[in-house]
């Protein structure tokens, strides 16, 4: 395969994961890795959906609840399978925090952009034709 | 157009490291010696350093620096070759210092291209005319011999191929160092083309440079572009002739041509300034030899060291072993030896970056000498600590300080001796330089006995310059002495060379505070003046209060807090108005309460203050009393700033400063009490 397709398949692929019972993704080439502990340290004075810190690799990042990023109330507990996805966006690298991560998927043909200045992209489908948002990372980290 | 040949930016780093090293040492060496005896050692010594700085100098393509070394360089020649040679001292030194001058000014200013290559060729003839009388000869310019000639031997050997081409290379007779040249040329070719063989054949030979001046240097290169070649010697440095050879008849007796040396993989300019470093730095260094690493990369071995820290403290405390807990002494018995390792490696890595006091001191001794030459004060400089260490970054962070300093004492606090013996002092004028630790700090003192300061004249001079903030009446002689310290005060009359503007103090305690330093001024009307710098040890460790506040951990830095201590019921004052203070018996002081929880817009800490901890800070701003849950432990932590995300939320404005990873892996807040405290004492 040549590098060009590499490249186009890792764009077009996306992680699937859950949060406040929707399905949303982000592109791959955004995310770092997937942080399955959930402790974080709190730190006044943020706007709210930023919950706290992390320590990733001596690095300390921001976690982000994306159920209060986008505007839904806060959870009254997480469940176990709660993760953080860490993104970067712009060399600023985040803790995103969700539900639980689902699976992957291709955007390939199967991508409808929203051109509206919203956190989501686009929206695709899932193999049981289930809705997906895709998230711009760089918008969310906009805050 | 970068002043220094192409292609050497990547040595201009190393270069400017290695110069300004030599200078410095060079400085040393003249100070120490000006008034005493020059050894044979020292005479060695300076010599060596010239022949480095002009060979480094001529492999950067700076031709005006590499003349002056080298002019320099001849005049030490000749003592060394000759110790009974007689010379006027006082101005052998003047020569010196003005070429260690200019050498560091044009060292310091290769990376500015607004900054023209200064024209030593004035300095460099009167070292030469200096050498010369030395000699007992005229003051006579000595030429290079001119380069050229026909040469007669043949470089083809009868077996070259019509692809094979030898050329002659001739350099300028003002050309320092063709050897230098030659190399840089011949490793530009290399790249082009096959080197077949060089004339001389080892251009690390002492006598190299000699031939090429003579002979000019012969390249035999295997190529089809001959042209090119040719076109790319023309454009050497100081090239003044390339002359393609013509093949003599077959029958010509062949000529004894040294074969190439077997080339040298790297590069090989740097080569001959690394050899010459060595015995010279062996000398400076009884102890064992030295190495000087990129500050960056102990950074990294730092940051990698704590690291490890974290992942051992991840393993061993790892929730996974919980079920052996009792049932493993060879684990523990590791564990802890592993622990030991750890602890020991962390130490060392934060010793390496430690460095004595005494470079910074020793700036001061040229300071010093320079200006007794201008205000004629015959000034001693006495220095005490100074092998107390420090971190680098601290020792580099004190020079410009110290030198503003030891100016203000020199100019303003010591009197001149009409001065002096009118007043009936008998001792020395004085400037010390101290320095000592005091917990985690180190304090450096500059104390002169000179006239010292009269706080009723500051008084006077601040009013004038309409800088005073409270009637006259109410300042303390501190605070008198601290109006110094303000933007635009000078109480010199006439400006001088060296201080005099009102730029100094200000400007001297603004950078001390950018790194949590401080700056007093105490002193005697008739008697002197003491400065105090005070400084963290290091600017990466921090000691620091570790508080609960709400269920989780903060760190305040030790140096803010000057009393803990929980409030007695009857300590306590509320206004009618609801604005709280604490009352202390010791003192008589009333200090205002600022609860850290409705600070920072928490919920769940304790309410009653006789319940909690009261922090008692001294900053700047003022007096406050910080109300806490609880304390934790005194702990030494590695600060670091938020990351450009998250200051852009205004953490800092609202009192945290950053952040710290602890050994398991856990981040503690650190609190900047003075933004707390802001507009609110």
């Amino acid at each position: 395969m040549a590098e060009q397709d590499i490249q186009n398949e890792k764009m077009e692929t996306a992680v699937i994961f859950r949060s406040e019972g929707g399905l949303y993704a982000f592109r791959i080439d955004v995310l770092l890795e997937i942080i399955t502990r959930s402790e974080f340290t709190s730190v006044p004075c943020l706007p709210d959906c930023i919950i706290g810190v992390i320590n990733r690799m001596g690095d300390v990042i921001p976690v982000i609840d994306l159920r209060l990023r986008l505007g839904f109330p806060a959870p009254e507990e997480y469940g176990g399978r709660s993760c953080l996805m860490v993104i970067n966006s712009r060399n600023t690298v985040a803790a995103v925090r969700v539900d639980e991560a689902v699976t992957s998927v291709s955007l390939e043909n199967n991508f409808i952009p929203l051109d509206d200045d919203s956190v989501i992209e686009g929206i695709t489908h899932g193999e049981n034709g289930e809705r997906i948002s895709v998230i711009d990372a760089d918008k969310l980290l906009s805050i | 157009m970068p002043k220094y040949e192409a292609g050497m930016e990547a040595m201009l780093d190393m270069f400017v490291f290695e110069t300004s090293e030599l200078l410095e040492k060079l400085d040393e060496i003249l100070m120490r010696t000006e008034s005493d005896v020059l050894t044979p050692d020292d005479v060695g010594e300076i010599f060596r350093i010239m022949h480095t700085v002009k060979g480094s100098a001529a492999m950067m393509g700076l031709t005006n620096m590499s003349g002056l070394a080298h002019s320099l360089e001849d005049l030490f020649s000749l003592i060394r070759e000759d110790p009974n040679i007689s010379y006027d001292k006082p101005r052998l030194y003047e020569l010196l210092y003005e070429g260690s001058d200019g050498l560091k000014y044009e060292t310091e200013n290769l990376g500015d291209d607004s900054v023209p290559l200064t024209d030593f060729s004035d300095l460099t003839a009167r070292c030469r005319s200096f050498a010369a009388e030395m000699q007992g000869k005229s003051a006579e310019v000595q030429t290079a011999q001119k380069s050229g000639g026909t040469g007669g031997s043949d470089y083809y050997a009868p077996d070259d191929g019509e692809d094979v081409f030898a050329f002659r290379v001739s350099y300028e007779s003002t050309c320092m160092m063709p050897d230098i040249r030659a190399m840089v040329l011949l490793n530009q070719v290399k790249a082009q083309c096959e080197v077949l063989m060089t004339d001389p054949a080892d251009l690390d030979d002492d006598n190299a440079g000699d031939r090429i001046s003579a002979n000019g240097f012969i390249v035999k290169v295997k190529t089809d572009k001959p042209d090119t070649i040719e076109d790319h010697l023309n454009s050497g440095i100081n090239v003044c002739d390339v002359l393609r050879l013509e093949r003599k008849a077959a029958e010509a007796p062949k000529p004894e041509p040294v074969q190439a040396a077997p080339a040298p993989e790297q590069p090989a300019a740097p080569a001959p300034s690394a050899e010459e470093k060595k015995p010279a730095k062996k000398q400076e260094e009884k102890g064992g030899a030295m190495i000087s690493v990129r500050i960056e990369k102990l950074d990294r071995l730092m940051r990698l060291v704590q690291e490890l820290v974290i992942s051992e403290s991840g393993v061993l405390h790892s929730s996974d072993l919980a079920p052996y807990k009792t049932g493993m002494p060879n684990f523990e018995k590791s564990a802890r030896e592993l622990k030991k390792l750890t602890d020991e490696l962390q130490d060392l890595v934060m010793s390496v970056r430690m460095v004595p006091i005494s470079g910074a001191f020793n700036r001061m001794n040229r300071v010093m000498r320079d200006m007794n030459k201008t205000l004629g004060k015959g000034v001693e400089l006495v220095t005490v600590g100074e092998d107390t260490e420090v971190d680098k970054s601290v020792a580099d962070l004190l020079g410009d300080p110290l030198m503003h300093l030891v100016r203000n004492a020199v100019d303003h606090g010591i009197e001149t001796p009409e001065v002096r013996a009118a007043a009936g002092k008998t001792e020395k004028p004085t400037v010390t330089l101290s320095a000592f630790y005091e917990g985690n700090d180190v304090l450096v003192t500059v104390t002169d006995n000179g006239a010292g300061m009269d706080p009723n004249v500051l008084l006077e001079k601040a009013r004038q310059k309409g800088i005073l903030t409270k009637p006259m009446g109410e300042y303390t002689d501190e605070e008198c002495f601290a109006l110094i310290m303000a933007a635009g005060f000078s109480t010199n009359t006439a400006v001088t060379q060296y201080s005099g503007r009102g730029v100094g103090m200000d400007v001297v305690k603004q950078n001390l505070e950018k790194v949590g330093g401080t700056l007093k001024v105490d002193s005697e009307l008739g008697k002197g003046s003491t400065f105090t710098i005070r400084v963290p040890m290091s600017l990466s460790i921090s000691s620091c209060m570790g508080i609960r506040l709400c269920g989780q951990e903060y760190a305040l830095p030790i140096t803010v807090l000057s009393e803990v201590f929980r409030p007695e019921a009857d300590e306590l004052i509320v206004t009618p108005d609801g604005k709280e203070s604490v009352l202390r018996h010791g003192s008589g002081k009333v200090l205002k309460v600022i609860r850290l929880d409705d600070h920072f817009g928490l919920t769940g800490g304790k309410r009653d203050l006789t319940d909690g901890i009261m922090l008692v800070c001294s900053t700047p701003q003022g007096e406050a009393a910080l109300f806490t849950d609880e304390i934790v432990e005194e702990m030494q932590i590695v600060i670091k700033p938020f990351s450009p995300y998250l200051s852009g939320f205004g953490l800092k404005e609202r009192g945290l400063s950053g952040t710290s990873v602890l050994g398991d892996g856990s981040i503690l807040l650190v609190m900047d009490a003075g933004e707390i405290m802001k507009g609110r004492v």
